[in-house]
Formats: C-alpha cells, sequence, structure tokens
C-alpha cells in the first residue's frame, strides 16, 4: 500500500486518443471544436444489416497508429487491445513520463490499470462464435479466446508497461469510461496505486452495428431519418442535445489518462491537463433495462445533489455532456442536470467523436483549454436548460468542466475536470 | 474466549446469498462443501459432444421456482441467478419485510463481477442470425447481453440508487467487485453495500476453456498429484456488507468482517499465471496488510485453486512464502462446484464465511479413491472431511487469479463463535 492520499490532489498528466480522427491529439482537438464527426461505410459483407438502416459509423483507420504499433505487435491483440496499447503509449508520452515502469521496479507495483468498455472486444467475440456456431463447437480458437474477454485492453497495457498494481475493467455501458476513472481516483486516493492508467476502449463491429440499428438506435436507424439534412452536411451525422435528433453514430477508438499525485506530478516536473474534483456515481433504478428512465428517480437526483454539494455545482462553468443524440438518453441527462442544479453551457463532443464513453473525459480536458464545440448551424437546444445552451468563443476557459455520463439501464457517473 | 475487537476499516458482513449447483441458497451451498461430495456432472444445457470433458457444474432451474422468483419473468439465467442471491442475502440482513435498519435507496451501493452475463441467449440470438432456418432472432434475448446486466437486475429488484459498479475482469472479478464496495463503504460514499458475481454456462467459455487445454475431462483435483485442469460452472454469490458503525450491529453480531483486500496485476501473460506466483503473493501480502493482519493471524486459505498444473504450482509457492510453506490448511471449493468464472471470488466469499462462522474449513472433495496432494507443493491440503478451525477470529484468505494476470484477495475475519 502506498499510505492513505485521501488529502492528496488528483491530476490528469497525460492523455491518449484514438478515434476516427486519427491519433494524434491536434487533429482531436480540431475535430471536437468543429463538432463534425468522421464517418466511414460499416462493411456489409457478412450480410448482418437490414436493407434501409444505418450505414455509417465512427471508424478508427488503424494506418494511424502503424507506426506506434507496428502489425508484428498488434497481430496478437483484438482491435480494442491495439487502441488501448496506443492510446496508453500515447498518454505515457504526453505526460513526459520517462520513469521505468516496465521491469522489476517498484514503481510498477504502484501502477495500477482502470478502463471501461461497453462491449469489450466484440469482433473476437463474434469470431470465436462463428467458428462455434459454423463449424463446431471444438473449433473455437484459443488465441481468440483468450483476446475475447472484455479485461484484454487492461492485461494488454500492463504487460506492455509492466504495470503491476490494481487491473479493473469497469462494464456499465456509457457510463463505463467515466466510472473506470472514478475507480482509479478512488485507488490513488486510497493508496492502494500511486498512478494510474484509466480511460475507455470500444470496438464496432459490423455485428454490432447492425443490432445497434435494429435497436433504432442509430442515426439512419429509421431510413426516412437519412433523408433530412444532417449537420455540416456529413451523411447519417448525429444531433445530441438537438430538438430533431434521432438517434447517435456508433464509434470505436480508446482514450487513457495518466492520473498521479500532484505531489509527484510535481517532483518529476509533469505537465497537468486538470486537477480531479467532485467525483459522483448514482444508478435511477426506475431506468429499463436498455434504455432510461422518462424523468429521474428522485433517490437519484437526491443522492447526485449530496455527492456534488452546491458549492461545487455554482463552481461548474461548463456542462460536458454525454448526449450522443438519442432520443430518450439526452432528454434523462439534460432532465436530470436540471433536477440537481447543475447550471452550465453545454459541449457535446460525441458529435464529433461518436458514442463511446471516453469523449467526455476528451471533451472536458480540451473545455479546460478554452476548447468549445461548434454546434451545427440550425442547431434547435432540446430545451431551454443551459445545459444545452452552448458556450461561445467569447466566454473564458473553463475552470471546472463536469462530465456526465448516463448509462442505458441506469448507470450514472459524473466528475468534474478542473484547472491545474 | 479469544477478545476480538472490532477491526477499524473492515465491512460486517450481514447477509449471503447463492446459487450454485448445490442449489437456489446458502444452505445447500453449505451442505454440500460439508458432505465434501462435487456437484458435477454430465453437461444438459451445452452441445458436449466432441470435446474433451462432457462435464460442468450445472444450475438446476428448476430451483427458481421453489425459490420464489416466478415474478422475474424471461430473464437471462445469469440475472436471475444473481437476483436469487442478493434477495436471499438482503433478507438475511434486514428481514423480509425490509426494518428500520434498511437504509435509503442512495445509500446503497451495488457492485457485482462477472464474465459472461447473457451470453447463453446471445448465442441462440447470433446462431438464427446465422441461419434464420433455426428460428426468429429476438431482440429481447440481447436485452442483458452486457456485463453489466447481473449487476443492473440486482439494483433494479433492490431499487438501489447509489453506486452500481460491474467489473469484468475474468475469473477475478467477483472477488474485486468485494473489493470496489468495501472501499466504498470505507470511504463513506454508501452505507449498505450488495456485492458479489454472476455467471452463466456458454458455448463461448465452454468451448474456448475447452481450446486452451485447461479443462480436466474427470472431476478437476485441485492440487492433487494427477490434476489436469478445472471444470466449468455457474451461479452467483452475494454478501450484504455495512459499515462498522450501522445501527444494526448495536443489536446483532456480524457473520464475519470483510477485513481488506488486495488486487494486482502478474504482467506476465494473457493466459498463464506468473510461475512463481509473484503477483498472487502481492494480491495476499496486500490483502493482509490492509486487513492489519500478520500471517500468523491466517487460519485457513480458500485457493483460486482452479486444478490446472501452472495456477496450483504458482499458488502454492506463493501461499508458501506468505504464510509459510503448509502452515495453514488450504481448501478449493472449485473441486466441489468447478470454476464459477467471474462470480468464483464471489461464491468462494460466501464458503468462506462459512467456513468461519461453522468454525469448520469444507473439504476440497471426498473420493477417497483419488490420488493425494502433490507432494511437489508445499499445501496442507483439506480433504476428505472439514477440518476444525483451531483460532476463533481468525482470517480466512479468499484467492481469485484471472486471464490477464489480474489477481484479487480477500481477507474475511471469523467472529468469536458462542
Amino acid at each position: 500500500m502506498n499510505g492513505d492520499a485521501s488529502g492528496s490532489d488528483i491530476v490528469v498528466t497525460g492523455l491518449g486518443v484514438v478515434s476516427c480522427h486519427g491519433c494524434d491529439l491536434d487533429e482531436q482537438r480540431a475535430a471536437v471544436h468543429s463538432g463534425i464527426p468522421r464517418l466511414s461505410e460499416v462493411d456489409r459483407a457478412a450480410e448482418y444489416h437490414r436493407a434501409h438502416g444505418a450505414r455509417r459509423a465512427a471508424l478508427v483507420d488503424p494506418s494511424c497508429y502503424r507506426s506506434i504499433l507496428p502489425p508484428i505487435k498488434a497481430r496478437r491483440m483484438s482491435p480494442p487491445s491495439r487502441f488501448a496499447v496506443v492510446a496508453s503509449d500515447l498518454a505515457l508520452a504526453d505526460a513526459r513520463w520517462k520513469g521505468e515502469l516496465i521491469g522489476g521496479g517498484a514503481s510498477s507495483d504502484e501502477t495500477a490499470v482502470v478502463f471501461g468498455t461497453s462491449f469489450g472486444p466484440s469482433s473476437y467475440t463474434e469470431r470465436i462464435l462463428r467458428q462455434i456456431i459454423l463449424e463446431s463447437p471444438q473449433a473455437a480458437s484459443p488465441m481468440l479466446f483468450t483476446e475475447s474477454v472484455a479485461n484484454a485492453p487492461a492485461a494488454q497495457v500492463a504487460l506492455r508497461h509492466g504495470c503491476r498494481g490494481p487491473n479493473l475493467t469497469v462494464t456499465q455501458r456509457e457510463a463505463s469510461a467515466a466510472l473506470a476513472v472514478i475507480e482509479g481516483v478512488g485507488l490513488l486516493r486510497s493508496g492502494r496505486a500511486r498512478r494510474a492508467l484509466v480511460g475507455g476502449v470500444e470496438e464496432l463491429n459490423p455485428l454490432l452495428h447492425s443490432i445497434l440499428d435494429r435497436f433504432g438506435a442509430l442515426v439512419g436507424s429509421r431510413g426516412a431519418s437519412r433523408r433530412q439534412a444532417r449537420p455540416f452536411d456529413v451523411e447519417e451525422a448525429a444531433r445530441p442535445q438537438d430538438a430533431r435528433r434521432d438517434g447517435f453514430n456508433a464509434a470505436e477508438g480508446a482514450a487513457v489518462l495518466l492520473l498521479e499525485r500532484a505531489e509527484d506530478a510535481a517532483r518529476r516536473g509533469a505537465p497537468m491537463r486538470a486537477r480531479i474534483g467532485v467525483c459522483a456515481r448514482a444508478f435511477d433504478p426506475a431506468a429499463p433495462s436498455t434504455s432510461w428512465a422518462a424523468q429521474p428517480h428522485p433517490a437519484v437526483v437526491e443522492r447526485l445533489r449530496q455527492a456534488v454539494p452546491e458549492a461545487d455545482r455554482d463552481g461548474i462553468d461548463r456542462f460536458v455532456a454525454g448526449a450522443n443524440g438519442s432520443v430518450p438518453g439526452d432528454a434523462y441527462e439534460v432532465s436530470l442536470a436540471d433536477a440537481v442544479g447543475v447550471s452550465a453551457p453545454g459541449l457535446a463532443p460525441k458529435a464529433a467523436l461518436g458514442e463511446q464513453g471516453m469523449a467526455g473525459l476528451v471533451g472536458a480536458l480540451f473545455a479546460l483549454e478554452g476548447i468549445e464545440t461548434a454546434r451545427a448551424p440550425d442547431y434547435r437546444p432540446l430545451s431551454a436548460s443551459p445545459a444545452v445552451q452552448a458556450s461561445t468563443a467569447t466566454d473564458p476557459p473553463a475552470r471546472s468542466a463536469l462530465v456526465s455520463a448516463c448509462a442505458s439501464g441506469g448507470a450514472i457517473g459524473w466528475m468534474s475536470f478542473d484547472a491545474p | 474466549m479469544k477478545e476480538v475487537t472490532k477491526p477499524s476499516c473492515a465491512a460486517a458482513v450481514v447477509g449471503l446469498g447463492a446459487v450454485t449447483a448445490f442449489g437456489w441458497s446458502v444452505e445447500a451451498l453449505r451442505t454440500g462443501l460439508r458432505s465434501g461430495r462435487r456437484a458435477v456432472s454430465t453437461a444438459r444445457q451445452l452441445d458436449v459432444a466432441g470435446h474433451r470433458t462432457e462435464l460442468a457444474s450445472e444450475v438446476d432451474d428448476a430451483g427458481a421456482e421453489a425459490s420464489g422468483l416466478s415474478d422475474l419473468g424471461g430473464i437471462a439465467r445469469a440475472d436471475r441467478f444473481a437476483v436469487a442471491s442478493s434477495r436471499e442475502a438482503w433478507q438475511q440482513a434486514f428481514g423480509p419485510n425490509g426494518s428500520d435498519d434498511a437504509p435509503a435507496a442512495h445509500r446503497i451501493g451495488v457492485f457485482f463481477g462477472g464474465s459472461t452475463a447473457g451470453m447463453a441467449e446471445s448465442e441462440i440470438f447470433f446462431a438464427r442470425v446465422l441461419d434464420p432456418e433455426r428460428g426468429p432472432s429476438r431482440l429481447r434475448r440481447l436485452e442483458s447481453q452486457q456485463l453489466n446486466g447481473p449487476g443492473d437486475a440486482v439494483a433494479r429488484d433492490l431499487g438501489a440508487a447509489g453506486p452500481v459498479e460491474s467489473l469484468s475482469s475474468a475469473c477475478a472479478s467477483g472477488a474485486l467487485a468485494l473489493g470496489a464496495a468495501l472501499d466504498a463503504l470505507r470511504t463513506g460514499e454508501i452505507d449498505v453495500a450488495v456485492a458479489g458475481g454472476s455467471d452463466a454456462l456458454c458455448q463461448l467459455t465452454y468451448s474456448g476453456f475447452n481450446a486452451l487445454r485447461a479443462i480436466d475431462p474427470e472431476p478437476s483435483r485441485p492440487f492433487r498429484a494427477d490434476r489436469e485442469g478445472l471444470n466449468l460452472g455457474e451461479g452467483a454469490g452475494c454478501l450484504v456488507l455495512v459499515r462498522p458503525d450501522h445501527p444494526m450491529l448495536e443489536e446483532r453480531r456480524p457473520l464475519a468482517w470483510l477485513s481488506g483486500y488486495g488486487a494486482s496485476c502478474d504482467a506476465h501473460h494473457m493466459t498463464a499465471p506468473h510461475p512463481e506466483g509473484r503477483g498472487a503473493e502481492q494480491a495476499m501480502r496486500m490483502a493482509l496488510e490492509d486487513a492489519a493482519a500478520t500471517p500468523a493471524d491466517v487460519g485457513f486459505a480458500n485457493a483460486h485453486g482452479t486444478g490446472t498444473p501452472h495456477n496450483d504450482s504458482a499458488e502454492a509457492t506463493a501461499l508458501g512464502r506468505v504464510v509459510g510453506g503448509a502452515a495453514v490448511p488450504v481448501t478449493s471449493n472449485k473441486g466441489a462446484f468447478g470454476h464459477l468464472l467471474g462470480s468464483a471470488g464471489a461464491v468462494e466469499a460466501v464458503a468462506t464465511v462459512l467456513a468461519l462462522v461453522d468454525g469448520a474449513v469444507q473439504p476440497t472433495c471426498a473420493d477417497q479413491s483419488e490420488a493425494g496432494p502433490d507432494p511437489a507443493l508445499e499445501v496442507d491440503l483439506v480433504l476428505d472431511e472439514v477440518r476444525s478451525l483451531p483460532e476463533e477470529g481468525s482470517v480466512g484468505l479468499s484467492s481469485s487469479f484471472a486471464f490477464g494476470g489480474a489477481n484479487g484477495c480477500l481477507a474475511l475475519r471469523g467472529e468469536p463463535r458462542r
């Protein structure tokens, strides 16, 4: 154990992102600022898809990380493991970490890995099921099996960097990444770790895309919606927080943060991107298993009002929404923000990054740099709530950005990133 | 009677629940484990023809009706196991109709581990996607496909509004979920935690473990000289934990204390444990330190004990370094009900509490015809019949080690027996 660090500030010193916009942080900033997604056609060769459903998603181009993770290393990893490993490399480089994480040094025992994921390695799961169903149960590949588990990305990152501290994988759908970061903060504050690589990772394969489409969750799931004008003229682009929203853009990628104690970061002269502020976890027991409650349950509101006291709420000047264009999800989130009493202009980073839990983390860190998220020229907020009113370029950089993650099924994670 | 002071920073265990192949209750689990019977037989639910083994430890679904679960409808089996175990644990803690000590909804947290969730139901869906002649591929089968299914089902059933977290770190999931619950109680984030794990058998894991050659074609024999691998199983375990200052403890004694936990990662290999048990040792030592306990306080170890050659060797090495050779009795519940994967750590924690309550460690197995403990391992293996625990208030160490090297170890301390 590393001693009780409950009184220590926890800071973010590194950020690494892999998304449809590549691996470069400047590209991510430009994309989040523009609010424009980069969508690609999903492979329909397996004939999973309906004829007139959604066709596009925010997919990662593997060539963007080939120089970081060459094919000879990548071949033993599932796609989400590759995303996570690359993002962790980038986060450590961003944090200017020069210490020995690999090998038998004491620091490796003190380094935790906590990731969140909704679906885990979906393509490897699909491939092994195809072997079992179409060939025989004995045809299952052992290599596919070991990389099909949800904690494979966290394990591969630990292997890559020699992280021998706690290794956890949180699986709470859209709230997975935020809850993973909150769990990582807890590990540092309790002294179970001295630093942690935390974040979110998702993989989107054609089967998963077709299933989301069948659930009617995606932009384009209802054929008629595809004929509507889309933001920035990007075919099937989602409209988070817009009154005319009609679904989300499925996405894949990873974002990894390096968390450290502030005194440790200061000692090694590390850049500090943010301080961790409030962390709050809750659950709405009224939520159906695959959707959101019509209105926030009073117990949830009570919980979040206690976890984020009025003084902290007053200090929040950006609400980084988990909104992705989901009709019930976006409505629920803004109702919850209003009920708890968060009154800050909103960002919707999933407009550019698509639905993946890590988007809020990225958006919050960029907000502290003064990056605003553009709305579509014809944006029409779904309500009068401050949370769906866009911040503008004339607003000062955020001092405290609250990340909101409200998952279908009821899990909620809120956390604030404060200016360092 | 040895005075046991109420440990600081420990959580009181006030309710237990379990669903295993022994039955749909903790009492069924206790009776089965103490008898030394194996709840392993030819698998009925899965297509096992052609595999190296046909054995599994399966839950009899008929028991659900008898357990009063008809109100749950057609939810996934892993969800059903989870809710059944949590209801049993909750009722033991707060009574069938709730009590004045029951917390407000926003002060209840749910922490559940699992690795399969609704995969079995999803396999049916996908098979029909690939071959529509098998029948319609109904989306309803996917409602609990994701790994948060069982934990969310428990939270909805209880009306919990506090933190709800599902952890999926393969075979360490249940133990890590209990550890996360302990930390949430310690910080004061919640007053009551419902923590456990649930997993159901499915083709993917059955085929996958067979592909890895990790399966024993015969009933598994942890720590034995002739061990060849594991048997797969399914089920759920749940513990209700409260803070040590909870008002209910003024009126009643807890079953035991969750005093500490340790978590580590081997960072060695995706499937094979560190050969010297380095990560396992680290987790065990962290659990003891967290519990303010020493190796001398350890009364017994509820081992991960899968029955695979590598795991049992590495774990024996680690145990030897932590508690000293064959200094403490060791049992492996996996010899009785198989490897429950993501729920193993939780069900085995329930078994560890039962051992502390009963003052006796359950045997690994009672089959006298098999080879004895592996002489190459310095392990005092509890075989054949229960072994009394000499010390009251001693610590039971319950370990779980996973794919990818994730390790979780729980330190549970007994209450003095009356």
